[in-house]
């Protein structure tokens, strides 16, 4: 697709999620992180604290916008309103990139704020293929959608899990926000081998990696956010990155959020997890 | 151009996929029984749907709990867990940001006999004030200075603008004390009786000073003004209608005085 809308900010090496517990760490003491990546809803609002923290932390950082309520999978219309704020969002931040997630958060108008896993029937792909083209025409950019986690698998999925997202990413011509820790939340609860996801993305499709924390039950794993990057979930980045090579990275803590410092100091290890992995690669 | 085969196929799948999601939809939010729609898989899939049944409930009371902080300490985890409960099923949300969630409640609350008191209430139409105020679109407000420098004859037909975070909201009972006892517990972390609930009608204004939301309690007559001046009455009007209720040759007085206590604080648009 052509992109309209010439996109200036250049997003490379290691990030942070914004999270309003740390405005003023990020407005006083000015860290070094690359960038930041914002959700796009928190500033969906008419003003006031939340618009002041955002256009003051973007004179300082480069930002990237992640949406929680495209419901880019779901059967209700798309949603234009929703749209048409995203744009002005877009329009004021100047963001590197504009991504959301790959799947459903409501259907009949009842948004259940979660996001529900997608059918992986060829169905799916070509409703969801419509929708990446329609939002990706009316913003006039490419966007990218997150591989989430699931707890649950449809007895009318045709195929697995990286074979939809792959098949999608090239029919839709849209980029992919690859959460690792989401590729081995799933892989846990429903008993597949993560490293063969990983083999099966697309490298150049591949725009922006999550990583997070999980909360471990033994015969299944849920996607909390509330816990430092796993061990298990380290090694799957450094193989995502001998692979694929560098991709910008973040980490997303949204429970539980420590002091700015821990989420730096976590920061600090992915760098050297990719730095480590690029020189076993070459 | 969509070939008429392609589209049909599209219709047929979104058909599918809208079943597929509204039944996926019953099993989280009414523990619908969705068989069929789940793979047997490696472990019980209704036990995986708990999953998805418990995080839409914590994350909505949750979010109705961060739009009301205070009605939610007053009530306790318990109770305010099942008025959640009951809210969350009876106003599912609709709105692509869970920061709008609890929108209706005040409404909810005056169909269904759901309140332990009727002062809280009042209490909830207080913080439901704050939370709009918060985010409440941005305008330059009017200084005393501005106004100075009107001619003399421009103020009869002069028309006001309240700020946009400005809200006049009437109440039944004196609400303010336990909002305070409330928000101080909440930032000392000592639970202390609360004050007894006293009848009282009277109104109150919130509004945004600088990034911060404020509210302040009014005497009628002022209350009566502000809502004047809301309506979009002149300057001329205002003295009027205040004139109806305080003696005529104080009134005017009395309007400048509340309008120099508006400015203070920030409730009037940039003219």
């Amino acid at each position: 697709m052509n992109e309209t809308s010439s996109c200036t900010t250049k997003i490379s090496g290691f990030g942070l999620g914004l999270r309003t517990d740390h405005y003023h760490d990020f407005v006083d003491r000015k860290p070094v992180v690359d960038w930041l990546e914002v959700i796009s809803e928190n500033y969906m609002v008419p003003g006031g604290k939340p618009l002041h923290y955002l256009d003051s932390i973007r004179r300082d950082y480069p930002i990237v916008m992640h949406g929680v309520s495209l419901s880019i999978g779901g059967s209700d219309p798309l949603d234009r309103g929703y749209l048409r704020e995203l744009k002005q969002l877009i329009d004021r931040v100047q963001p590197g990139w504009v991504s959301d997630h790959l799947c459903w958060t409501g259907v009949d108008h009842h948004n259940l704020h979660d996001l529900l896993p997608m059918p992986y029937t060829e169905a799916s792909l070509r409703h969801l293929t419509d929708r990446v083209q329609q939002v990706q025409d009316f913003l006039g950019r490419r966007i990218l959608l997150e591989n989430v986690s699931s707890y649950v698998a449809y007895a009318a999925d045709e195929m697995s899990e990286w074979e939809f997202v792959s098949e999608l990413l090239s029919r839709a011509d849209c980029h992919l926000l690859f959460d690792v820790n989401n590729v081995y939340v799933s892989s846990r609860n429903h008993g597949f081998d993560p490293w063969v996801y990983v083999d099966a993305m697309p490298a150049r499709r591949v725009k922006q990696i999550h990583l997070a924390g999980h909360e471990d039950h033994g015969d299944f794993v849920v996607d909390t956010h509330d816990h430092p990057v796993r061990d298990e979930v380290w090694a799957l980045y450094r193989y995502t990155i001998a692979r694929i090579g560098e991709v910008p990275t973040m980490i997303e803590r949204d429970d539980d959020i420590p002091p700015l410092d821990i989420l730096l100091a976590e920061l600090a290890q992915a760098r050297e997890a990719a730095a480590s992995a690029v020189a076993l690669a070459a | 151009m969509m070939s008429v085969a392609t589209a049909s196929a599209l219709a047929a799948g979104m058909t599918e996929l809208q079943e597929q999601q509204r039944a996926f939809r019953l099993a989280v939010v009414a523990d619908g029984a969705a068989a069929g729609l789940l793979a047997a898989g490696s472990s019980d899939p209704l036990r995986r749907l708990q999953i998805y049944r418990h995080a839409y409930r914590s994350r909505l009371t949750d979010a109705l709990a961060a739009n009301y902080p205070a009605l939610a300490r007053a009530l306790g985890d318990e109770a305010f867990a099942a008025l959640a409960a009951q809210y969350i099923d009876a106003r599912p949300s609709r709105k692509p940001s869970i920061r709008w969630f609890g929108d209706g409640l005040d409404d909810y609350v005056g169909q269904h006999d759901v309140l332990s008191h009727p002062a809280l209430r009042d209490l909830l139409r207080l913080e439901w004030a704050i939370c709009c105020a918060f985010d409440a679109a941005d305008a330059p407000v009017a200084t005393r200075d501005e106004l100075a420098r009107l001619a003399p004859e421009a103020w009869p037909t002069l028309r006001l603008e309240l700020h946009p975070s400005v809200c006049l909201l009437d109440l039944d009972w004196n609400v303010e004390p336990i909002w305070q006892a409330l928000t101080r517990d909440a930032e000392t972390g000592i639970e202390q009786a609360l004050p007894e609930p006293v009848e009282h009608r009277h109104s109150l204004v919130v509004w945004r000073e600088g990034l911060t939301p404020k509210w302040r309690s009014l005497e009628a007559a002022e209350a009566e003004c502000l809502r004047a001046l809301q309506r979009g009455e002149t300057f001329e009007e205002l003295c009027r209608s205040a004139a109806r209720r305080i003696n005529a040759e104080r009134a005017p007085a009395f309007v400048v005085g509340w309008l120099q206590r508006w400015l203070a604080d920030g409730l009037i648009a940039r003219v």
